[in-house]
This record gives structure tokens, sequence and C-alpha cells, in this order.
């Protein structure tokens, strides 16, 4: 009770308030605008979160977050492109029923939806949170080295593409956590004479460029920067009542279920939620024919499960400190920014800033109902905003954002550098989520690793004589194998003529998980 | 034997690793041996002998097949055309401070990403005079970050 006082005191001071709805609007602007996503926010409000104290500043970024995967339905619904890739599944009858004049209803639909995604889901990570962490405050290292270890592997091999591809990410990103002071005995490690590398890689630096500016650059290379032509015919009240909305409460319980599962499981997230749960809505079906022509079930799916997902990325984060998605990733970054060590222990050392996260989640899912209700008719004016406007008025804040961290140029062009590092990255294939992935577990790896060592005289033998961290170990190297198993298995379906729904629905967009 | 781009990233890669693995053993424990602590050269050289193994992975897996390409030529054209303007803005603003040298560069990064629109130059101007006082307002004042002066009016 104490705790809720202390919470909803923080959060409701108007300043708070203004900063958490400020974070709500650009979440969905970032959300709605393709190409752009949550992430892109995230890492774009990094340094600005840095100037506001440590629970403003996760209050900004969580209300980002939440708007960010929100937004996306609006352009998945108004011009038929998803808007980031957990709103893929949306556009499949999201689009055709706004082509047939009824937008406010599918708009309705997934505004509703995602409401009661996002806010059941977090309501259920609240409770499982505190158990999974009083669990975890009991680790030591060598299960702490394990558990990352384990979280590292699983994004790799269970996201789309060759497990190669996704394990070098994984590895350049630990590589580049190690420039620096050395964790454990302080050596400088690969600094070539830098001052400004003592301290390691930059994280804003790092961030902006991957996921800022070579994003952006790689949109404007693609020519995905022109505006697109928007029907503002049939966005009009809701659509829906709530009566024959709730009539399709199996539906709802079902994808929000699907969801919250992949959401917390490591490596995915809402991008692979809304492709399952619409491909099982669709299988479930009495009338599957009916999907894809503007199908309310399709949406419900879609939209439940993406944001069900948030609950479920945010249980591994907050009571382990393993990020399972990228956008987790950043939150993570923006604790650490704040000297705020995301682990098994941060709930027990910093509650009051936990559960202001929740209840920012809470709030952001309730504005994003709110805001999206009634600026429906602004939603036309957000898409149309010429983007090179857009992009150079972002290049720009990404810039000064840079130099504000460290107050040098040497940040500037870090991000920079970083940019071309993630072009590279996407010439080679690699996907970006492993790659932040390992540059934010590396130090704890490397840390854990060296003290597990140091505690007793068994060298690495602790590893995999502890349970708990042997299953960790074992669960790692059986899910690199499951790659290897999956291609076996798809190749004898596709010998046989079929492909999943799922394979056939995600190459429907040229959309890659972030 | 002409290779591939998969083949040619897969052998930076490696080559990279052996880098890696080269300036690690130059990296010396500051702490006695019988503490059982494995030192900091040990977790790069790990990570780099990985990174060599996949990098071989790759090479198997990918090797033969010809690389999608990421962008057109006129793609990379313009990659190379912002990333131009990115240094030189770093460079104006590293000489000129912040404010000049934003007034000059939002402008011509729009016109840079402005595709078949047309643009106005009042907008122009006036989106940029905007742009740069809201973010020095924002940064300058709000989160009291002093953007830079720049060298020639030190």
């Amino acid at each position: 009770m104490e705790m809720l006082i202390a919470v909803l005191t923080e959060m409701l001071t108007p300043s708070n308030l203004l900063i958490i709805i400020g974070g709500v609007i650009l979440g969905i602007i970032f959300g709605a605008v393709p190409g752009l996503s949550a992430t892109t926010g995230i890492a774009l409000m990094l340094p600005v979160s840095f100037s506001m104290t440590s629970t403003t500043g996760i209050l900004f970024l969580g209300a980002i977050y939440v708007g960010g995967i929100s937004g996306g339905l609006i352009s998945a619904v108004l011009i038929g492109v998803p808007g980031t890739p957990a709103s893929v599944a949306t556009c499949f009858d999201g689009y055709p029923m706004a082509k047939n004049g009824r937008a406010s209803r599918a708009l309705g639909i997934g505004i509703l939806s995602s409401f009661i995604g996002t806010f059941v889901s977090v309501l259920i990570s609240m409770i499982f949170c505190p158990l999974l962490a009083r669990f975890a405050v009991k680790m030591g290292p060598w299960e702490i080295f394990s558990l990352c270890f384990c979280a590292i592997i699983l994004v790799v091999t269970m996201s789309k593409g060759n497990m190669f591809n996704g394990l070098i990410a994984g590895l350049l990103g630990i590589l580049v956590s190690c420039i620096g002071i050395a964790p454990i005995d302080g050596a400088k490690r690969f600094t070539f004479g830098v001052t400004n590398l003592l301290s390691g890689v930059n994280q804003i630096g790092l961030m902006l460029g991957i996921f800022a500016v070579a994003t952006l650059i790689r949109n404007f290379a693609k020519g995905d920067t022109k505006t697109p032509e928007i029907d503002t015919k049939g966005i009009s009240g809701f659509g829906i009542s709530l009566k024959e909305y709730f009539s399709h409460w199996l539906l709802i319980i079902k994808s929000f279920f699907i969801g919250l599962w992949i959401g917390f499981l490591p490596g995915l997230g809402a991008g692979l939620a809304n492709l399952v749960a619409y491909a099982q809505a669709k299988a479930s079906s009495k009338t599957p024919e009916k999907f894809g022509t503007g199908w309310d079930e399709g949406i419900i799916a879609s939209e439940t499960s993406n944001n069900a997902a948030i609950g479920g990325a945010v249980i591994p984060m907050v009571a382990l400190g393993i990020p399972g998605d990228t956008a987790t990733a950043m939150l993570i970054g923006g604790l650490m920014i704040h000297g705020i060590d995301a682990g098994p222990l941060l709930m027990t050392n910093h509650p009051e800033l936990v559960y202001c996260f929740f209840g920012v989640l809470l709030l952001g899912a309730l504005l994003v109902l709110i805001l999206q209700f009634f600026g429906m008719r602004s939603f036309p004016y957000i898409l149309r905003t010429p983007t090179c406007y857009l992009y150079a008025a972002i290049l720009v804040i990404c810039v000064v954002g840079a130099y504000s961290d460290s107050r040098t140029m040497f940040n500037c062009w870090l991000m920079l550098v970083m940019g071309v590092v993630g072009l590279i990255m996407a010439l080679g294939n690699l996907p970006t989520s492993p790659f932040i992935l390992g540059y934010i577990l590396g130090p704890m790896l490397e840390s854990n690793l060296r003290k597990g060592m140091t505690y007793t005289s068994d060298g690495f033998m602790p590893f995999l004589t502890r349970p708990v961290s042997l299953v960790l170990l074992l669960v790692a190297v059986g899910s690199l194998l499951w790659p290897f198993i999956r291609e076996r298995r798809d190749a004898k379906k596709k010998a046989n003529g079929q492909e999943s729904e799922v394979d056939k629905m995600s190459k429907v967009f040229d959309v890659e998980e972030d | 034997m002409k290779l591939n781009k998969n083949q040619v990233f897969s052998i930076l890669l490696i080559l990279f690793g052996g880098f890696v693995i080269y300036e690690a053993m130059q990296l010396q424990s500051l702490f006695a041996p019988a503490s059982g602590d494995v030192g900091p050269r040990f977790f790069p050289i790990a990570a780099a002998v990985c990174l060599i193994l996949c990098a071989v992975g790759k090479l198997v897996t990918e090797g033969k097949k010809e690389a999608k390409p990421l962008f057109t030529g006129e793609g990379w054209k313009r990659v190379g055309i912002m990333f131009l303007l990115l240094a030189l803005y770093l460079v104006a603003m590293a000489w000129v401070g912040y404010i000049i040298s934003t007034l000059i560069f939002t402008p011509l990064l729009v016109l840079a990403m402005r595709e078949d629109r047309k643009i106005r130059p009042v907008t122009l101007i006036l989106f940029s005079v905007v742009t740069t006082v809201v973010l020095y307002l924002v940064f300058q004042m709000v989160i009291q970050v002093s953007l830079p002066v720049g060298n020639l009016f030190r």
C-alpha cells in the first residue's frame, strides 16, 4: 500500500504527468511512421532522459515504449504498411477494412485490443516479477553467467535467418563491450591510446548510430521515404460497440496468452507474436476464408497479441536484468546511464523505480487508449509528415544527443562510425538485436565468469556442477542444435509442398525484426 | 577465383577475429595467477575464437550463395551523400559551433532527402531556424548541456 502511494505521488506530479503524456505521443508517432519504431524513439530520447532523475527518466522511456508498440497500428490500417514489425498481421485485415470505408472500425478494434493486451499483460508481469526476482537474488555468479549466456544464445537461435549470422552479431557486440577498462582488475583493453575509449564505447553513441543513423540512412537509400496517399474517408466515431467487441472474448484471451508467452521468451517479441496469433485465429475460425478481407477477428488477434508481448518481455527484464528484445535492451541501457544496475537485485534495491516502471506502462496503455480515440482524426497528418523534414530533424537530434552525453565531439564521430558499422552489418545480413544484447550483457558475462572462477579453487567446474547453472547451459547448448532440426523439418515440409502460415505471412512485407 | 560478397565478408570477419586475438595477447593480467582469475585477455580471446568459428560456419553455409544486394547503385550514392553531409556537419560544428552549423546543415539534409517533393524556400528556412532554436532551448536551457561554440570563436 505504501509503495502504491509512493508510486502514485511520484507519477502524478504535474511535471511527470506531462513527461509521460509527451512520451506516449512521441512513441505513437515513432510507431506510426513506417521505418521508425519504438526502438528508434527510445534511442533518440536516451540523451534527453539522462538529464532527468532516474525515476522520471524511466517514466519517459517507458511511455515511449508503450506508445511505440501501439502506434504501429495506425499506418497498418490507414496505408497498409506496418509501422513496426509488431503490426504486420494488422495490415492483413485492417487495411482492407479501411479501404471498404470502415477505417474507424478497424482503428477502434485495434485500439481496444492494444489496450487490453498491454494493460492485462503488465498486471500479470507485476505478479510474476517479484516471484522470479525472489528466486533470482539467490543466484551466484555461476548462475548469472549461465543465464546471460543462455539468453544470448536463445535470442540468436530463436530468431529468423542463419544462426551463424546471429552468433556473429552477438559476438561482435561482446567484443565491442570489451573495449575500455576490464572488469575485476581494471586493465586497459583495446583503447589504442584513445582516452575517450577508456570508459568503453559510449552507449548513447552506439545506440544512436546503430538504431537511428543507420536505420534512417537505410530507409532513405532504399527509397522508403515517399509520403503515402491516405484516404481519410471513414474516420469518425469508434466504429464498434463494446458489446460487439467483447463477443470475441475467447479469441481475445487466446491471442493474449500467445503474445504474453512469445514476449516472455528471449529473442521473440511482438514481431512474431502477431503473426502466430493471426495464424492461430485463422486456423481455429469457422470462417477462415473471410480473413484478409477486413475481418474483425484478424485485427483483434494481431493487436491483442503484439501488445501482450510487452508484459511478457518486461518479466525477464525486470526480474533478471535480461532484455528479451531490442526495446527492453534500450530500457536497460537507460537504467545503466543513471548508474542503476539492472540485474536480479533491481527489485530489491530499487523497488520504487520498478513499480514506477510498471505504473507508467499501465498509465501509458490508458493514455494510448484515450489519445488514439480522440486523436483518430489527426492520424493521417502524422503519416503525411514529409519524411525529408522528419529525418533531417531526427539526424540533427542524434548529433546533439550524442554530443550532450559526454560533451565531446568524439561521441558524435563514434555515432557516425557506429552508423557505418550498422550498415556493414546489414551488408553481411547480421541482425542487430543479438549485437545490442551482446553489448549490454558482455560486461555481465565477463565479470560473473571471472568472479565465479576466483570464488572457488575448482576453476570452471562449479558452472557445470551447480544444478541451475548446468540446466541453463544445457538449454543453451540444446537450442544451438535447434536450428539444424528446424531446417531439416522445414526442408521436409517444403518438399511436401507445405509451408507454415507464419512463414508465408512474414514474407508479405520486407520488415525486419529490430 | 572470384569471391562473392558472402565469402569476402566471412574472410574479413576471420581476419578481424585474428586481429583481436593478436591484440588481446599483449594484455597482462594485473592479478597473481594464484587467484584463479583468468585475466583480461581470456574473455576477448574466447569471443574472437568463437567469432572465427562462426565466420567459418557462415562461409560454409552461405558462401556459395550470392548475397542479395542491399541497395541499388543509386542507393549507395545516397548512403555516401548522407554520411558525407553528416561528417561535414560534425567538422563544421567543431569549428563554427552548434548554431551556425545547424542552420546550414539542416536545410542541406532536407534537400538531400527531398526525393521529388517541391520545397518552398520559406518553409525550408523557417524549418531550419525552428529546429535549431528549439533544440538549442531544450539542450542548452532545459538539459543544461553547453553546446559547442566552435574553435573559431573560443
